[in-house]
């Protein structure tokens, strides 16, 4: 936790006496008093892969053809071969799609057939870092087609989904406001004197909302309450943040500038989309507008064709080789690569901004995590996930390591540990060993 | 032939209930997106509570996949035995938030704002074939987030507060002004007249913040505390009294019953003609309430709110998304899409307000609505202006009614060819309301798409052997007979230059099993079958209940299919009669 961070740099903004002031702190002097924050950002890829896919293998000295485009970074990419959802088959639920999905990062049971049955690890990390800042997670999408459990890989807790943002536009406006730098928000008439400041609004309608949900729920059943506390919960978080006083946007980390809009349900825009996502995550973090972000590419169950890479394929035929579409699976090779390509734009962007002594990479972890081992058979086994940058140091990178079956659950716990949380165990600990072996320094 | 279908089911289920190793071919196209889960077969694993009426593959699945080795006794195959209302019950009511639509809806009706603020909503989850099932309506951040901010931004946005309030807020007595307007305007956001800690609660934040800052400010902020408050945002109700025709359950309040009013026919708010009849104790009866149904369907606001209906059911958002392969479908653009959803978008809504509102006619009518780029595709006359649609007369051998449509023909194929799979599944599941087993894990692939071979024919080779047609059986007769109909539902007679066969047969079905050929004439079979005209009410019934039926909604679903065949399947009277139900007039509490 930042406390000592945040009320110094309270103070520091209450010696300057004007809140508007703050907008004017160079991004040094936010950070001066304290060591870089990590951060984390977690990526999904749909349909995992094929099992034929050529997968660097355990102490190779490179990482081959398909993670070439990291090869530029292999000092700080771990590629985990082998893993599983130990969870996947146990518990409800639909067919390999709806459960791989919500159990990849939530590794425990679901709770009905269409809802997890806990915390995804992005969330249990935001809940853990993310207090401080203007946004506790930022929750990215690129084309999200099948809004069902195939694509609900973010849960803030058993059968509480978190929605992913599929418009550049639409986030930039939560991130970064209207394009005018947010001035921090005191806590409202500390003095009880209403003629000291004009009432903010939305705070008031929150405090009535939350007077409201009070009220309302004695009245309420048990599963109906389930809804109505959600709302609550929601606007708990959101009344902490402002309590906090939003943080502001140091001046050196500039909105990117996201062009005109285009159509984000459109194939054809899908690289372009993710592009702009990725821009806007990074800009996001760099200015500590959150400390943890996702990206989504797609759903499971992948409805894209890969058009701009002349595939003209469904990811999801081809994962299944439905209608023989891909019996090479050379067409398949040709989205994996792509996608680490994008992994290694994400890196590259983050390469590219210094920060401390090193670089913003240096300061990030990303987890890289796609459903299946095998998308032939809906497998949640003999997956392969890659680690890309540090998190400040914490993990022996520049490895390709056998986990030997291990479930998710157990690295789920070394990345939770690697962000300071002290859990044994990840998700249901019937199926949690523990944090991986020799994974952090 | 009835024992031969008791064999294929239950060789279906068991091969399914082993684990499947067998080769049930592509099967992966069932899915057709969000609705194959939560339909898991659920009603078709035996050994599992099975609601009255329910067989292998019958409606009325509810429920929770059952646990792994749960099974225990041998499949019961056939068709789905009749329903019968024997005890009266019904199922719960769960509180409902509002969707995104009704949002939207609600506040154009309280505010004269029409900017759909909801539009820039996270997404609803969607859980079987809707987005408001009511489990499934949690607030995230997100969400909560848009909440405060579109409440801020709409009370900001009022233009003219005196006109929306009736009074000035900064007149001599702006007090009283405020307080006629929180009764006012609360009681349609609310749907109920607030009480009187509410209506002073929300005059005093009117004093405490018109003093802070001016009169307009303060009603601004009442205006939005509303707009945020759970009491807008969902539609909490408790029943009032024993009900006199359901043991165990409550009566809906009449302010209740105009919420549910307003909700199913306008998504939206109810007006102030609604909120007087249910305050002057004429929204008590069931023929006081149909008065008020037909009022309200005889608004331009129902025709909007019962199309969502038809959008999702028929899974429209499929072609919103269909790609397709440009070399296969040159035409296809999204010119062409957007002609696609708008024809079937003016097709149900002249079917329903403007022609006999008939179910058949929705399957079977001969006409449509063409604009220049479909009379293309169609091959018919293209109107004097291409942009403008205009009824047309298609021909009744090649096309009728929805099915044959291209938006459908189009949303449920592949992005290169057909898919009798998807096809087939269409119509098993949304219109005879039956249920097919997930598709199982491991499926060696059918022959690859090659001149000389029809789509139909690579799939007849790869589900030939048994373990294959016993599930495919359920779905090819149906699929096979749409194959005139290529992936972007232009008439062919070749496929792969070989003659179409669009021969199919329905089976397992109540009474629409037959062998026959293309798409009109399975168009014909459905609109002809009692378990197609059940079907539409017991899917309203979901939609309109934010949930699957239960055994416990027997009586209902039993008396809306009744109402709906005594008009000869009206759709519009089918509106009506959701609001004459059990469940409908009564309350019972989730546990």
């Amino acid at each position: 936790m930042n406390n000592r961070w945040m009320l110094s740099r309270r103070e520091l903004l209450r010696g300057f006496g004007a809140a508007g002031l703050a907008s004017f702190l160079p991004s040094d002097l936010l950070y001066a008093q304290e060591a870089i924050p990590p951060r984390l950002i977690v990526v999904h890829v749909p349909e995992g892969m094929w099992k034929g896919a050529p997968r660097p293998s355990a102490g190779a000295s490179n990482l081959g053809n398909m993670l070439q485009a990291l090869q530029p970074h292999q000092a700080k990419v771990l590629v985990l071969n082998n893993l599983s959802i130990a969870t996947m088959n146990k518990g409800p639920g639909g067919d390999g799609h709806h459960r791989a999905v919500p159990h990849m990062f939530t590794c425990t049971e679901m709770k009905d057939e269409n809802n997890a049955g806990g915390v995804s690890l992005d969330q249990h990390i935001a809940k853990a870092i993310g207090g401080q800042s203007r946004l506790g997670s930022l929750a990215l999408a690129v084309r999200i087609v099948y809004t069902d459990t195939n694509s609900k890989c973010l849960w803030s807790g058993a059968g509480r989904v978190v929605p992913a943002i599929q418009s550049p536009w639409d986030a930039m406006t939560k991130v970064f406001g209207s394009g005018t730098p947010t001035a921090p928000a005191m806590p409202s008439n500390p003095t009880g004197n209403p003629a000291a400041k004009a009432p903010d609004m939305r705070r008031s309608v929150l405090d009535r909302a939350l007077k409201d949900i009070n009220a309302l729920r004695p009245q309420l059943s048990a599963p109906d309450r389930l809804l109505l506390d959600s709302y609550h919960d929601s606007l708990r978080d959101i009344e902490m943040r402002m309590a906090n006083g939003i943080m502001p946007l140091p001046s050196s980390c500039a909105a990117p500038d996201l062009g005109a809009k285009i159509n984000v349900g459109s194939e054809a825009n899908y690289p372009a989309i993710g592009k702009l996502q990725m821009d806007l995550m990074v800009a996001a973090l760099q200015c500590n507008a959150t400390r943890v972000a996702t990206l989504q590419w797609g759903n499971s169950n992948d409805q894209c064709t890969y058009s701009w890479l002349g595939v003209k394929k469904l990811g999801h035929d081809m994962a299944h080789n439905n209608n023989n579409c891909d019996p090479s699976g050379s067409k398949k090779l040709q989205t994996y690569t792509w996608y680490f390509e994008q992994a290694a734009y994400l890196m590259n962007k983050l390469a590219s901004i210094a920060e401390g002594g090193g670089s913003m990479l240096d300061n990030t972890l990303i987890l890289w995590a796609s459903e299946f081992g095998d998308s032939m058979n809906h497998s949640g086994d003999n997956l392969m996930w890659l680690l890309m940058g540090n998190a400040g140091g914490k993990f022996k990178s520049g490895r390709v390591l056998n986990c030997g079956g291990r479930s998710v659950a157990d690295l789920h716990t070394s990345i939770a540990n690697a962000f300071g949380l002290p859990d044994k165990t990840f998700g249901n600990p019937a199926y949690c060993k523990g944090p991986l072996p020799d994974l952090t320094v | 032939m009835g024992r031969l279908h008791a064999i294929r089911l239950a060789q279906c289920l068991l091969v399914l209930l082993a684990g499947c190793t067998g080769s049930i071919g592509d099967s992966r196209e069932f899915a057709d997106g969000p609705g194959v889960q939560g339909f898991a077969g659920s009603s078709a694993i035996p050994g599992q509570k099975v609601p009255p009426g329910v067989g292998v593959l019958a409606p009325s699945a509810n429920g929770v996949a059952p646990p792994p080795g749960s099974v225990t006794a041998p499949p019961t195959p056939g068709k789905p035995p009749p329903l019968s209302c024997k005890a009266n019950a019904m199922g719960t009511t769960p509180i409902r938030r509002l969707t995104h639509a009704e949002y939207n809806n609600s506040v154009a009706d309280l505010l004269g704002d029409t900017t759909r603020p909801a539009s820039a909503f996270p997404k609803d989850v969607q859980v079987g074939l809707f987005d408001n099932t009511a489990s499934a309506q949690t607030v995230p951040t997100l969400l909560a987030d848009g909440y405060l901010d579109s409440a801020v931004a709409l009370a900001t946005n009022v233009k003219d507060l005196k006109a929306l309030m009736g009074c000035d807020p900064a007149g001599a007595s702006g007090s009283n002004c405020v307080r006629s307007f929180v009764q006012r305007f609360g009681r349609r956001a609310y749907r109920r007249p607030l009480t009187a800690a509410e209506v002073t609660d929300l005059t005093a934040l009117f004093a405490e913040t018109s003093a802070s800052s001016d009169p307009a400010t303060g009603a601004r902020f009442v205006i939005a505390s509303m707009l945020a408050s759970p009491r807008f945002l969902f539609r909490p109700e408790i029943g009032m009294g024993a009900s006199p025709t359901v043991p165990g359950a409550q009566q809906a309040g009449p302010f209740e019953l105009a919420g549910r009013l307003a909700s199913l026919l306008w998504a939206s708010v109810p007006d102030d003609a609604l909120l007087d009849a249910a305050a002057g104790g004429q929204l008590q009866t069931r023929d006081q309430v149909a008065i008020q149904a037909r009022r309200m369907l005889n608004d331009p606001r129902a025709r909007s709110a019962v199309a969502a209906f038809y959008d999702q059911w028929l899974g429209m958002s499929l072609l919103e998304s269909a790609t397709k392969d440009d070399e296969m479908y040159p035409q296809f653009d999204d010119t062409l899409r957007e002609a696609m959803a708008e024809e079937t978008r003016r097709f149900v809504d002249y079917v329903l307000w403007s022609d006999d509102a008939k179910l058949s006619t929705l399957l079977t009518a001969s006409y449509s609505f063409v604009n220049g780029p479909l009379a293309k595709l169609y091959g018919v006359a293209a109107p004097g202006d291409p942009e403008s649609f205009v009824r047309t007369p298609l021909d009744p051998s090649q096309r009728m009614g929805l099915l044959t449509q291209a938006s459908l023909m189009t949303a449920f194929a592949s992005p290169g060819s057909s898919s009798p799979i998807k096809r087939g599944k269409l119509v098993r599941v949304r219109l005879l309301c039956q249920d097919l087993p997930e598709p199982p894990n491991n499926v060696p692939p059918p022959p690859e798409p090659k001149e000389g071979l029809s789509t139909r024919e690579r799939f007849e080779m790869h589900t030939n052997s048994p373990a294959c047609s016993s599930c495919h059986y359920l779905i090819d007769g149906l699929g096979f007979g749409l194959e005139h109909y290529d992936g972007v539902g232009a008439y062919r007679t070749t496929d792969q230059r070989v003659p179409v066969d669009a021969s199919g047969e329905v089976n397992s079905t109540v009474d629409a099993d037959g062998p026959y050929v293309g798409g009109p004439a399975l168009a014909m079979r459905l609109a002809g079958s009692s378990q197609v005209r059940d079907c539409a009410p017991t899917q309203w019934l979901r939609y309109a209940l934010g949930r699957r039926e239960t055994d416990d909604d027997a009586c209902t679903v039993v008396a809306l299919r009744e109402a709906f065949a005594a008009t000869g399947g009206n759709l519009r009277e089918l509106m009506v009669a959701l609001t004459q139900t059990d469940a409908f007039f009564n309350y019972r509490q989730p546990l």
